[in-house]
C-alpha cells in the first residue's frame, strides 16, 4: 500500500507528475461543474448572487489546468489534495447559500454566518492546497472511496429526490459504484486497499435499507455478514454463527431489556 | 465552604440512589468493556454508547454517561499496559513502561497503580470542581454575548494550538464543524439553510452521526487497513496488588500529576493529552535515576495516569459552568445533554441543582466503581483483548448502526453516518485531525448565535469585540496562542511532545 522502499521525497513529485492530467481533469471538471450549476439555477444570470463562489471556482479551475499542463509541481500529495477538498467544500457552501437573505441593515440574515465562514474555510483552505506545492512530504497512502463515495450519495439522491433524471442519475451511480468495486476487488493489487471502505459502507447502507421493511432480525444478520467480508480474514462458518449469536442478542436486547421501539419480523409477517 | 459541603452532600444524594449508582456501575463497566478494545478511544466509545442512554431521565443518563468516560478512559490504559497498543491518544505515555511492566510479569501492580491514582486524582479533581463551580458561574453570569464570543474563540484556538499536526489545517477544519453546524432551519428566521431541500436535513446534521461516522467507522477503516500482529502480554496476570514499596514510589508521582493534570484540564483543547506527557516529563525530570524510564518504572504509569484522570474530571469545569466544551469528549457530553433538553452553561447550576451536583458525586463514585469492579475483573478484559478483530468489528459497527437508528427510527441517519465514515477515513488519510471538527459542529450554534446578538446590539459595529475589555483581551490571548503556535521555536517543541503518538 504505502510505498515503503521508495518513500524517499521524490517519489511524491514523480507520482503526482504521472498523475498530472488525471488529477488536474478532475479538478477543472469540478470547477466546471460548479460553476455550470450555478449559472443554470440562476436563469443563466452571469453577475449578482453567487458570483463569489464561481470566482472561486474560476481560480480552482485555473489551478486544476495549471496541474494539467505540468506547470505546477505537488510535493506534498496529502495538503495539497486536502486543502482543495476543502474549498470545493466552501464553494458548494457558497452556492447553496445564494439564495438566502444576507445582511438585512445591521441584523444578520439566515445566509450571513454561513457566507462568513465559507468564505474563510475557501481561504483557509487555498492555504493548505499552497503549502501542498511548497513544501514536501511522502507519497499519500493510497486510498480508494469512489464506490463507498457513490452509494452513500446516491442513497440521499434516490430516496430525496424527486423526477426521472434525478432516480436515474441515483441508479447510475449505483450501477459505476458496483462496477468499480468488483473491478478493484478482481485485481490483487487493489483489493486489499479497497475492500475495509467498499463493504463496511455497504453494511451500513444494507442496514438502512432493509430495517423498515424486513425488521430488526434479518438486517442485523444481513448486516453482519455483509461487514465481515471487510477484512480478508473472514471464514464462512465462523460468521454465519457470529451472525446468528449477534442477532439473537440485539433482538434481545434492544427491543427487551432496553425497551426500544423496534419491528423484529418484516412488515408482511403482521 | 459550608455551602460547598451541603451541596456535595445534595449532590450524593441524588447520585447514592441505587438506580443512579446502579447506572454508573453499568457505565463504567461497558465503558471499560469498548474502551479496552484497541484502538477504539474515549471519544469512539462515548459515540458508540451515547444512544443506550436516550431512554433514561437526565440525571441518570448523564450519571451513565459520566461512568462511561471513565470505564473508557481506564480501559485506555488496561490496553496501553497490555498489549501496547493505546486505546487514546492519552494513555500513549503509559505505554512506555507500563507495557514494559506487564513484560516484566507485573501488569497486575501496572494496572493497580492506574486505577489507583486514577481514583486519587479524581477524588481531588472533584472537589475541585465543586469549589471552583460557584465561583466560576458568577463569573459566566457577567458574560455578554460579544465575551460568549470570544471565549468560545479562545476556546477553538486553544484546542487548535494544543493538537497535533499543521495549525493551518486544524483551523480549516474548524471551519468545517462549523459549517456543518449550520446546515439546516436557521433559528431566528426558521429558514433552511443549504439542506437540499432534505426534510430530514432540515433539523440540521445530528451531532450523533457525525461522531460515529468519523470516530466509530472511520477507525475501524483505519484499523483494518493494517491488521499488525498484536504483542498481547500471554502469560496471566498474577499479584494484583502492588508491593508496599510500589505504593511509596508512586505517591509522589500521584501527588504532582493530578495536581499538574488539575491545572491542564481547565484549559480549552486536547487537556488531557497534555496532562499525561507534561506529567510523565515531570517525573522524569525529579526522579533521581531517570534512566528507569522506560523500562518499567512504576512512576512512569502512576503519574500521567493520574494527570490524564485529573484533567479529564477537571474539564468538565468549563463546561458546567461556562456551557463550553473544551475539548471533543466534552463537545459529545453538550450533544447528549442538548438531546434531553438541558442547555449547558451557568443556568443549569442554578435551575436544576441536583442534576448539576448529582454529575459532580457521580464522577466520584465512578471512579469508585472503577476500582471495586474493575480491578478484580482484569482476567476478563485480558481474554477479551485474544478475541479477533475479525468477529470485534461487525458486532461494534452493527451495536452502532442499532443505537443510530433508534435515535429517530429513521434509516436516514444510518446512511448518513455512511457517508460521514467515508469522510473520516479520508481525513485521516489526509492528516487532517477530525476532533476539532467536531467541537466547531458543537460550537457552531452557540457561536452564531453570540455574534448576531453582539452585532445587534453593538447596530452592527464589529470592533464591539475589541472595545469591550473583556472580550478584547480573551481576543489579543488568541492571537498570542496562534502566534505562538506558528513560531518556528515553539513549533519544534511541541512537534517533540507529540512525537511518541
Amino acid at each position: 500500500m504505502s510505498e515503503g522502499v521508495n518513500s524517499s521525497p521524490n517519489a511524491a513529485i514523480v507520482r503526482s507528475q504521472e498523475h498530472a492530467g488525471f488529477a488536474g481533469g478532475i479538478i477543472v471538471a469540478f470547477a466546471v461543474i460548479t460553476i455550470a450549476a450555478s449559472i443554470y439555477n440562476k436563469g443563466f444570470q452571469f453577475f449578482g448572487p453567487g458570483l463569489e463562489p464561481r470566482v472561486i471556482a474560476v481560480l480552482v479551475g485555473a489551478l486544476g489546468i495549471a496541474v494539467m499542463m505540468r506547470k505546477v509541481v505537488i510535493r506534498n500529495e496529502q495538503d495539497f489534495y486536502g486543502g482543495l477538498a476543502l474549498v470545493g467544500l466552501a464553494i458548494v457552501a457558497l452556492l447553496a447559500t445564494a439564495d438566502l437573505q444576507g445582511m438585512r441593515g445591521f441584523a444578520f440574515g439566515p445566509a450571513t454566518a454561513p457566507r462568513l465562514f465559507a468564505g474563510l474555510l475557501a481561504l483557509l483552505g487555498g492555504a493548505v492546497a499552497i503549502t501542498g506545492l511548497l513544501t514536501e512530504a511522502p507519497p499519500l497512502e493510497r486510498y480508494d472511496l469512489t464506490a463507498p463515495t457513490l452509494w452513500s450519495l446516491a442513497y440521499f439522491v434516490f430516496h430525496f429526490s424527486e423526477g426521472m433524471v434525478w432516480q436515474t442519475l441515483a441508479i447510475g451511480m449505483i450501477v459505476l459504484g458496483v462496477v468499480l468495486a468488483y473491478l478493484s476487488l478482481r485485481n490483487p493489487a487493489r483489493r486489499q486497499m479497497v475492500r475495509g471502505p467498499i463493504f463496511l459502507v455497504l453494511a451500513v447502507l444494507v442496514f438502512a435499507e432493509t430495517i423498515r421493511p424486513m425488521g430488526l432480525v434479518f438486517a442485523t444478520f444481513v448486516t453482519v455478514l455483509v461487514s465481515a467480508l471487510a477484512t480478508p480474514e473472514a471464514r464462512w462458518r465462523e460468521t454465519v454463527i457470529w451472525g446468528a449469536a449477534l442477532t439473537v442478542f440485539c433482538s434481545l436486547l434492544f427491543p427487551y431489556a432496553l425497551a426500544l421501539p423496534f419491528m423484529l419480523w418484516p412488515k408482511f409477517w403482521y | 465552604m459550608h455551602d460547598l459541603i451541603a451541596n456535595l452532600s445534595m449532590g450524593f444524594g441524588v447520585a447514592a440512589q441505587p438506580y443512579n449508582i446502579m447506572l454508573c456501575l453499568i457505565g463504567a463497566v461497558v465503558g471499560t468493556l469498548i474502551g479496552v478494545l484497541p484502538g477504539i478511544g474515549s471519544l469512539a466509545t462515548i459515540a458508540m454508547l451515547l444512544p443506550i442512554t436516550f431512554g433514561l431521565p437526565p440525571v441518570g443518563a448523564l450519571i451513565m454517561l459520566a461512568g462511561i468516560y471513565y470505564g473508557a478512559q481506564y480501559g485506555g490504559s488496561t490496553t496501553s499496559i497490555l498489549v501496547n497498543i493505546p486505546g487514546e491518544s492519552s494513555s500513549v505515555v503509559t505505554t512506555l513502561d507500563g507495557h514494559q511492566m506487564a513484560k516484566q510479569g507485573r501488569a497486575g501492580p501496572a494496572l493497580a497503580i492506574a486505577a489507583i491514582g486514577s481514583f486519587v486524582a479524581g477524588c481531588f479533581a472533584t472537589i475541585l470542581v465543586a469549589a471552583l463551580g460557584v465561583p466560576l458561574t458568577s463569573i459566566a453570569l457577567m458574560f455578554g454575548p460579544a465575551e460568549y464570543f470570544s471565549l468560545m474563540v479562545l476556546g477553538l484556538i486553544f484546542a487548535v494550538v494544543l493538537a497535533s499536526g499543521s495549525v493551518l489545517k486544524a483551523l480549516a477544519i474548524i471551519l468545517v464543524g462549523l459549517l456543518l453546524s449550520m446546515v439546516g432551519s436557521d433559528l431566528e428566521t426558521g429558514v433552511s439553510r443549504m439542506a437540499f431541500d432534505i426534510p430530514e436535513m432540515s433539523d440540521g446534521i445530528g451531532f450523533v452521526q457525525v461522531a460515529m461516522g468519523v470516530f466509530g467507522f472511520g477507525e475501524i477503516l483505519r484499523n483494518l487497513d493494517n491488521p499488525g500482529s498484536r504483542d498481547i502480554v500471554q502469560s496471566k496476570v498474577t499479584g494484583l496488588m502492588p508491593t508496599i514499596a510500589d505504593l511509596k514510589a508512586s505517591a509522589g508521582a500521584i501527588t504532582r500529576g493530578t495536581v499538574l493534570g488539575s491545572i491542564l484540564g481547565i484549559l480549552p483543547g486536547g487537556g488531557t493529552i497534555i496532562a499525561a506527557f507534561a506529567a510523565y516529563t515531570l517525573e522524569k525530570k525529579v526522579s533521581k535515576n531517570p534512566e528507569r524510564f522506560g523500562r518499567g518504572a512504576i512512576e512512569g504509569v502512576a503519574a500521567p495516569e493520574s494527570a490524564n484522570n485529573a484533567a479529564s474530571q477537571t474539564s468538565f469545569i468549563p463546561l458546567l459552568t461556562l456551557g463550553i466544551p473544551p475539548n471533543a469528549v466534552m463537545a459529545l457530553m453538550v450533544g447528549a445533554m442538548t438531546i434531553h433538553g438541558i442547555v449547558p452553561g451557568p443556568q443549569v447550576m442554578t435551575k436544576q441543582p441536583e442534576l448539576f451536583w448529582g454529575m459532580i458525586a457521580s464522577m466520584w463514585i465512578g471512579n469508585l466503581a472503577l476500582v471495586v469492579i474493575n480491578l478484580p475483573m482484569v482476567g476478563v478484559w485480558v481474554r477479551l483483548l485474544r478475541v479477533p478483530y475479525r468477529l470485534l468489528f461487525p458486532m461494534i459497527i452493527i451495536f452502532c448502526l442499532v443505537g443510530i437508528y433508534s435515535l429517530n427510527n429513521s434509516p436516514f441517519d444510518v446512511a448518513m453516518t455512511a457517508l460521514f465514515g467515508v469522510v473520516g477515513y479520508w481525513l485521516i488519510k489526509h492528516d487532517f485531525e477530525p476532533a476539532p471538527m467536531l467541537l466547531g459542529m458543537v460550537l457552531g450554534p452557540l457561536m452564531e448565535e453570540n455574534l448576531r446578538r453582539a452585532m445587534l446590539i453593538a447596530r452592527g459595529d464589529a470592533t464591539v469585540f475589541l472595545t469591550r475589555p473583556l472580550s478584547a483581551s480573551l481576543l489579543v490571548l488568541s492571537l498570542i496562542l496562534l502566534v505562538l503556535a506558528v513560531l518556528p521555536s515553539i513549533r519544534k517543541r511541541r512537534d517533540e511532545v507529540f512525537v511518541e503518538e
